[in-house]
């Protein structure tokens, strides 16, 4: 839990902000996306709902229900528990009234005793008065009864700030008794226009409603939860027409991924559809913000290509980007916005690190961590909380230094000396974004992670595609743009520190795959692996016998390229003792290039993981490396001077690209 | 119809603040008026009115104007309270005058007291006594405080009654002959409220329509001086007169006594006129330097036309005057009767011999001659039941107490 939401839980997430308050603003009948918010487990979806929740919940009305949770949400329950949040008096409106949805869900709830549908007409309004009566005698209204056996889905969402958990206690307490005597059978005429319903007689459509939950087929109970979303999208419209009404009503779906999740989704987009594009009738006044981790069935193949969506980026979200990008209205695909979260670049983790020092003093000596942090967890929200959590609790040696990167190396094996959770980063941080991986499949993906790309790996070690695409319908692969459809950074770097934990499988794996791109010529990667397997000398003569044949440019990409590889190196010591172990047997006399190019290449291969060179102290010797280079060329100095001065004054780039 | 954005919460703070300033600025004017009535509210139809705050206005005894009218108010309170009760028809008559005096005013509170009593007596024998009939009649106190000087409050209020379940007819009382009483004379009789005046005795108020006197005039009662001192072989006289303008009682009865003495028998008056003013405070200096006069004048008598209360003072200096030796006479109008026993006491004091023309009811001289002195008598000349005046003298000890209905102060 944070202090505030929007202060650190989302930033970079204002583009969001800024979509949400247009819609909110828009006119009463104006279209609405259905905004996703797409990414992996960690990437700040949650926060987002909080956030959300503080910036527009004390102005607006709103609902939030958590889809992800444990227990099963039938639609009828999460309409329910909306409708129930949505009816929340806000000074600036008056109170919201759903007497369609709640006569619907009335009329569904108890069996009906009737022998015949003439019956049943007859007893109907008696019966639901006298349910209605019950329930709110009881519960104090009929909403508030599906707190009973539903309750546990408006639980608050992760990262939620404390302003925000009071807004959404506000919400759920503050439900209305109505005044006595007020039925919802009132609005049973709505009921005996419906097209989903045969019949024209408002008590009979009630019965009918009452015969396909009892009764009916799964059809019948599809039917009846479209009419209940139907009621629940009039019922909106309604209320919007009135004055001192809000324009719109702010739906926060957490984790719509799960199989209610998208049950809920499906039907709410269809009810949307079927109002304002098949009958003609004005869209609701819904803005919807939904969260997912995986890329949603119904949305085609995860590849995308059969889904007319592009994922958009949310720093440029807007109503505009959203008009220009959506699909035609005849499909019902244009009522989504889907967003990739992004990571978040150095800036934000540093500022992120600056506002968490408001709640947490002793994170002042650890603001200089920040690129750290960020090549460590590459920007993924949950996993920059994590890492502060746990240095947090933690006794880091606050200084600067050697013993500081000492301990650092040993980082993910670390567990927190106070706090909830006791777990090594590495395993509560892999439990978290792997949940529902089971074990087999968890040692799969360790193998796997060697690979850069995933789909290789998979395809090698033998998970097959159904891995592969598991890990991409989880948006687990690094953010769209990338070529190679790689392992986001964290969990590979995660996944892979627990591989070095299995020596004989590391050097297997890495075999293996230096095999294949042998066997591919695609030699670049081979000594990736051939690296990774500290095979440094074979990795040396390579590069050694490339160096003068190929543009400097070029050599220095595939140096690059090749001592970005994961190392298994020791755990005992800072960059400077880790170099000393790579050091060859027997130094040579006289400094060639081949002894430059391995020296070169055991600094840099170092200095690229962040946890054996945290500090990226060996800067100045991978530019003295270059430097020394340029000398053994005759021509084409000048980008290996670059490279040198590159170093030589390093600059963190903002987002990772996968280098360091 | 378009819908309305605006914050509800405001709206209804702006809704609720209008209908709050409506509301003020409605109340908050009632209110004030309501503090300053019953801040400037004596009790029903009584008023406080003047830099002193005087409660001036019309009571039917539920307020007491005075303590000394205590007693008096609540007997008429309570008669008041019976004839409504009784729920037989009745009318109203308001006894007016000035009831909360000062040093300013010419009657004594015991005058005024007696005159109330009196009029609560004629009430009582009109509603249960001896002179029952009906329709029975409430008596409202009227006062237009210390020198009438809030009569137009009061009549204005008296003029309200008229139409008030108090159905108001007549007005009484009316006294001293001032300029304050004649205008309130006038207005009232403007409104045809009947009015009958008590003591009221200048010469000079005529032509108001309704209005009665049951007292004689100063004409009258300079008769019956002269006559008395002519009785009395006086033939010097000399005439004091208080030359206030508004003081009619004054200036018709120095007029009146001025024609009626003289004669060709040799009565004669053996100066002009000595007048002091006293609506000027050097009055009382006025009247210290006339001793020295009459001293050198050497009249018999001194008609004194003047306000009682102007006589004590008048005596105070005669009694200093340098011609011990000589012995005066003063002679004087009904004002006297205003005096207090004290007063008279005082008078008495000064060793000289003090005459005045008190007035009577008719049926004293009838049931009683020897009370009234035979030579100054003369019968009624404005209507039957007219007072006559009648002598009283004061030597040593001070006149009767008044405390019945036709003993009149003026």
């Amino acid at each position: 839990m944070t202090e505030s939401g929007t202060g650190v839980g989302f930033r970079g997430r204002s583009g969001i902000i800024s979509l949400v308050g247009e819609c909110l603003q828009l006119g009463p009948a104006d279209e609405r996306p259905v905004i996703m918010l797409l990414g992996p487990r960690g990437s700040g979806a949650s926060e987002a709902h909080g956030a959300l929740m503080e910036k527009f919940g004390p102005e607006t009305p709103f609902a939030y229900v958590n889809l992800g949770g444990e227990q099963s949400l039938l639609p009828r329950y999460a309409l329910a528990l909306l409708a129930r949040q949505l009816e929340r008096k806000l000074p600036r409106y008056r109170r919201s009234h759903f007497p369609r949805l709640t006569l619907g869900l009335l009329a569904s709830d108890h069996q009906l005793r009737m022998t015949s549908l003439a019956e049943g007409r007859r007893n109907i309004r008696r019966e639901l008065d006298a349910f209605q009566e019950q329930a709110e005698a009881r519960y104090g209204d009929y909403l508030a009864a599906f707190f009973e056996v539903a309750g546990g889905a408006v639980g608050a969402p992760d990262g939620a700030s404390t302003a925000a958990l009071a807004l959404l206690r506000d919400a759920l307490r503050r439900g209305r008794r109505r005044l006595p005597g007020r039925k919802f059978t009132s609005s049973a005429a709505w009921y005996g226009g419906h097209p989903l319903l045969r019949s024209r007689d408002p008590w009979e459509a009630l019965v009918e409603l009452n015969l396909w939950r009892h009764d009916g087929d799964e059809d019948d109970q599809e039917r009846l939860d479209r009419v209940l979303f139907s009621a629940l999208l009039e019922d909106m419209r309604s209320n919007v027409r009135h004055s001192f009404m809000p324009r719109s009503y702010l739906l926060l779906l957490d984790n719509s991924h799960t199989e209610y999740g998208r049950r809920f989704l499906d039907l709410l987009i269809r009810a949307r559809h079927d109002d304002a594009v098949v009958a003609g009738a004005d869209c609701d006044p819904l803005t919807v913000v939904a969260s997912s981790n995986r890329w949603l069935p119904r949305w085609g193949p995860a590849t995308g290509d059969q889904w007319p969506w592009r994922l958009r980026g949310p720093d440029r979200a807007s109503l505009e980007d959203w008009a220009e990008h959506r699909p035609g209205r005849d499909s019902d695909d244009t009522w989504w916005y889907p967003l990739r979260l992004r990571d978040l670049n150095l800036d934000e983790v540093r500022i992120r690190i600056e506002l968490e020092l408001r709640q947490h003093p002793g994170l002042a000596p650890f603001t200089r961590l920040a690129p750290f942090i960020h090549r460590l967890t590459a920007g993924l929200p949950r996993a920059v909380s994590q890492v502060l959590e746990l240095l947090r609790h933690s006794a880091v040696p606050t200084e600067d230094g050697a013993e500081q990167d000492r301990w650092l190396r040993t980082l993910p094996d670390r567990t927190p000396r106070e706090g909830e959770d006791s777990r090594a980063l590495a395993e509560a941080a892999l439990d978290h974004l792997l949940h529902g991986f089971d074990p087999a499949q968890r040692t799969a993906l360790e193998e796997c992670a060697a690979a850069r790309d995933l789909s290789i790996g998979t395809r090698l070690l033998g998970s097959g595609d159904a891995l592969f695409g598991e890990v991409r319908g989880r948006w687990l692969l690094q953010s769209p743009g990338t070529v190679t459809p790689s392992l986001h950074p964290w969990p590979r770097r995660l996944l892979l520190w627990r591989l070095a934990g299995r020596p004989d499988d590391w050097d297997a794996v890495h075999e293996l795959l230096a095999e294949y791109f042998r066997s591919e010529g695609r030699t670049v990667q081979e000594m990736y692996h051939r690296l990774a397997s500290e095979r440094i000398d074979e990795v040396t003569g390579y590069l050694v016998d490339r160096f003068p044949v190929v543009p400097a440019a070029q050599w220095i990409s595939e140096f690059n390229a090749i001592t970005a590889a994961p190392n298994r190196l020791g755990q005992g010591g800072g960059p400077l003792e880790l170099l000393a172990g790579l050091a060859p047997e027997e130094p040579p006399e006289a400094v060639t290039t081949a002894s430059v190019i391995r020296e070169l290449i055991t600094v840099r291969w170092v200095w690229s993981d962040p946890l054996a060179d945290p500090g990226m102290r060996l800067n100045d010797m991978i530019a003295d490396g270059f430097n020394q280079l340029s000398r053994l060329r005759r021509n084409d100095i000048v980008a290996l001077f670059n490279e040198a001065e590159r170093y030589r004054h390093w600059r963190h780039p903002l987002t990772l690209a996968g280098e360091g | 119809m378009p819908r309305l954005e605006w914050p509800l919460h405001i709206v209804r703070r702006v809704v609720i603040g209008v209908i709050v300033l409506a509301v003020l600025a409605v109340a908050v004017p009632l209110t004030v008026n309501w503090l300053g009535d019953r801040r400037a509210r004596c009790g029903d139809g009584v008023v406080k009115m003047g830099d002193d705050r005087e409660c001036v206005g019309v009571t039917d005894g539920s307020y007491i104007f005075a303590d000394h009218l205590g007693p008096v108010e609540k007997k008429i309170k309570a008669e008041n309270d019976q004839v409504e009760k009784d729920g037989d028809k009745y009318v109203s008559v308001a006894y007016m005058t000035s009831f909360t005096l000062t040093e300013d005013d010419s009657n004594s509170e015991e005058s005024v007291r007696h005159e109330l009593e009196g009029a609560y007596l004629a009430q009582y024998r009109h509603n249960r006594g001896d002179l029952s009939s009906s329709p029975k009649i409430k008596l409202l106190i009227a006062n237009m405080g210390s020198r009438a000087a809030r009569w137009e409050h009061t009549v204005d209020e008296l003029i309200d009654r008229k139409t008030s379940d108090d159905k108001l007819v007549a007005v009484t009382g009316l006294g001293p002959s001032d300029t304050q009483n004649i205008d309130a004379l006038r207005r009232l009789s403007d409104n045809g409220l009947a009015l009958v005046a008590s003591t009221m005795t200048a010469t000079n108020i005529e032509g108001i329509k309704g209005l009665v006197r049951v007292s004689p005039t100063n004409v009258d009662e300079a008769y019956a001086a002269s006559a008395y001192l002519k009785k009395e072989q006086v033939r010097r006289a000399v005439v004091v007169q208080d030359d206030a303008q508004d003081n009619y009682y004054a200036k018709t009865l120095g007029d009146a006594f001025t024609k009626v003495f003289q004669d060709i028998k040799g009565h004669q008056l053996v100066s002009d006129r000595m007048s002091y003013d006293s609506s000027v405070p050097a009055w009382r200096n006025e009247l210290r330097w006339m001793p020295g006069q009459l001293c050198d004048l050497k009249p018999e008598a001194v008609f004194f036309a003047g306000r009682g209360k102007h006589l004590t003072r008048f005596l105070d200096a005669i009694a200093n005057r340098p011609c011990q030796n000589r012995e005066f006479m003063v002679i004087t109008g009904d004002d006297t009767t205003n005096l207090t026993a004290d007063d008279l006491a005082h008078a008495a004091e000064s060793k000289v011999r003090v005459l005045y023309t008190g007035l009577a009811h008719p049926d004293m001289w009838r049931k009683d001659p020897d009370s009234v002195s035979p030579p100054s008598a003369r019968p009624p000349t404005t209507s039957t039941r007219t007072a006559r005046p009648s002598w009283r003298t004061t030597r040593c000890s001070p006149p009767p107490k008044a405390s019945r209905w036709r003993r009149w102060a003026t």
